[in-house]
């Protein structure tokens, strides 16, 4: 065959050509990690850091949440902004958005205040075990006796400020506030026994007392975020946020999915008809699946259910399985031509 | 009423009037339908970006990245020095920002960029995939045709058993258009499949419509039990 002239031969297209080395480039590593034996994996440290590298891949994806937030908000906003047909409904589109995302971020922020509050008991007990740690693996650290010091310092003034701010008022005579109570006290309680830690090295006293003091914290920590989440449930921000989820977001889901089970029912009652034995075997299946799942199958039959059993497990499973692997090796195909750039041809030309 | 209470009550019943709302499209499209489904695709909408957030974003890139996750103690020392590699998310985050570049006509060619490196990372994620659950699959299917027990052949499991692996073939063969039907052999064969398939479809139909009409039932029991009770209690009736 006769090679074109220079001229007439297409432009190559650069812009195409870095899409396509984008592409292959988005599979090389799962594909390496996958084909790579597992010590070469270990060898190379890929494997510590896969998790860590699937997550910077799963970032990419969760950067493309604007894009939707933004589509809606135009598509929407200008429906409203020119009065056209239908803004009512835009209006409680994005109404219904921002008062999610607003109460969302109000909610998850209170989550954050009432984590870190917890996070401040649960600092004493980790910071008894890291003192425990560093003792036994005579890490460079500072001096045992200034450590149970600090330890003790902190945990005085936490136990104090809990004192002040939580344990007063009806709610500390709640189940959870005397769970609280009892397990601060549990910390006082166990205090005093850090001075039994030794400048130099850690005693067998030393090492009871920090363990005692760790344990009590870590029981404290739980106690304290409990006590917390119980307090904030009647916030405002809570209830708003039950309003929307469970008030509306999960009954209008069910409602919908709902809603679509009389649509297919009805559906098949107006289209479906007994023609042949294909669809009279269709039908049989389907009314035996139906009627054995409700007590109703029971009194026409005692053998429904047992019947509806074996057909989802022997031959429902059976095709559903070879439907599946006809359509895994379809999918393999096409995940095949898609990252070697094979089925993008109009994704990645110039042509729109 | 206390407030707790109240706002309970008032979360049974936008509820319900959400749910009257839906049911009612069931007579005809109408705006009370309508407002409702915006409003829960607003819901919807304004919910998922905040979860990408809270649940995956803030605790695995950004609580690392500005040094969260390292505590300090009341010594002075922390639990592990801060980790600088964590920076490097700033790549595919930088990286993951081209996908707006949709919206420049100049530069929409890098919004490609990045939805190519991604449809590649999932080809390859789906290679993966098939070989690591689809394959043990196949093994699996070809279960033995006679299964012995203590008291020698089990004669129900070997029976389910060949069922199961005749369907499976006839269903795989019913689906295989590399050869034409016209031969003797294939031509009778492939034609078995398609009975088979309709049961798998009818199972599949009554086993949906089931779940949806467990749905119903709960959003009835829902309408009748919860939601008149606090209509009743608001209006002071019950």
């Amino acid at each position: 065959m006769e090679r074109p002239a220079v001229s007439e031969r297409q432009p190559i297209d650069r812009r195409a050509q870095v899409i396509r080395a984008f592409t292959l480039l988005g599979g090389v590593y799962f594909f390496l990690y996958f084909i790579l034996p597992e010590t070469a994996a270990e060898s190379l440290g890929i494997k510590a850091r896969h998790e860590a590298i699937s997550n910077g891949f799963i970032v990419i994806g969760a950067m493309a949440v604007g894009l939707g937030l933004f589509n809606l908000v135009s598509a929407h906003g200008s429906r409203i902004a020119f009065a056209r047909k239908g803004w009512a409904y835009s209006l409680a589109l994005l109404v219904g958005l921002f008062s999610m995302l607003a109460v969302t971020a109000a909610q998850w922020r209170q989550s954050l205040g009432i984590t870190a509050e917890a996070r401040k008991a649960q600092i004493v007990g980790e910071f008894a075990q890291r003192i425990v740690q560093d003792a036994e693996s005579h890490a460079a650290a500072p001096a045992l006796a200034v450590r149970a010091a600090a330890l003790r310092a902190y945990a005085d003034g936490l136990l104090d400020q809990i004192g002040a701010t939580l344990l007063v008022g009806p709610p500390a005579e709640t189940p959870l506030g005397i769970e609280l109570r009892a397990a601060a006290a549990s910390l006082r309680g166990s205090l005093p026994r850090l001075e039994a830690v030794p400048g130099e090295s850690l005693s067998p006293e030393g090492k009871g007392a920090l363990t005692d003091v760790g344990r009590a914290g870590e029981l404290l920590s739980a106690a304290l975020g409990a006590f917390l989440r119980q307090e904030s449930s009647s916030t405002m921000v809570q209830q708003l946020y039950t309003l929307l989820y469970e008030g509306l977001f999960n009954q209008l889901g069910s409602a919908m999915f709902a809603l679509l089970g009389v649509y297919i029912a009805a559906a098949a009652f107006r289209a479906f008809r007994i023609r042949t034995v294909e669809s009279a075997l269709m039908m049989a299946a389907a009314l035996i699946v139906m009627l054995g799942q409700i007590s109703l199958g029971q009194l026409i039959s005692d053998e429904l259910p047992a019947m509806r059993q074996w057909l989802l497990e022997v031959p429902n499973s059976a095709a559903f399985r070879a439907i599946r692997l006809g359509a895994s090796v379809a999918a393999l195909m096409l995940a095949i031509r898609m990252w070697l750039s094979i089925e993008s041809g109009s994704f990645s030309s110039r042509k729109r | 009423m206390d407030s707790t209470t109240a706002w309970g009550s008032a979360s049974i019943l936008v509820g319900g009037l959400g749910t009257l709302a839906i049911f009612s499209f069931l007579i005809r499209e109408n705006p009370f339908y309508r407002f409702f489904e915006h409003l829960f695709i607003g819901i919807a909408a304004g919910l998922g970006p905040m979860l990408v957030i809270r649940d995956f974003l803030w605790p695995n890139v950004l609580e690392p990245i500005l040094g969260g996750n390292v505590t300090a103690f009341p010594d002075g020392t922390v639990s592990e020095p801060y980790q600088p590699l964590y920076l490097l998310y700033l790549v595919p985050m930088a990286f993951g920002c081209l996908y707006y570049c949709i919206y420049s006509r100049r530069y929409s060619w890098l919004a490609k960029v990045v939805i190519g490196f991604t449809l590649g990372a999932s080809g390859a994620l789906a290679i993966r995939g098939f070989f690591g659950e689809v394959i043990p699959q196949i093994v699996g299917s070809f279960k033995p045709l006679v299964v012995m027990g203590e008291g020698g052949i089990m004669i129900a499991d070997s029976i389910n058993n060949g069922i199961f692996v005749v369907t499976l073939l006839l269903v795989l063969n019913y689906f295989f258009f590399t050869f034409g039907r016209e031969g003797a052999i294939q031509g009778r064969i492939a034609p078995l499949g398609r009975p088979l398939l309709m049961v798998c479809f009818g199972a599949f139909f009554g086993s949906t419509v089931m779940a949806r009409l467990a749905l119903l039932v709960e959003r009835v029991q829902f309408i009748l039990v919860d939601w008149a009770g606090a209509l009743r209690s608001v209006l002071g009736l019950g």
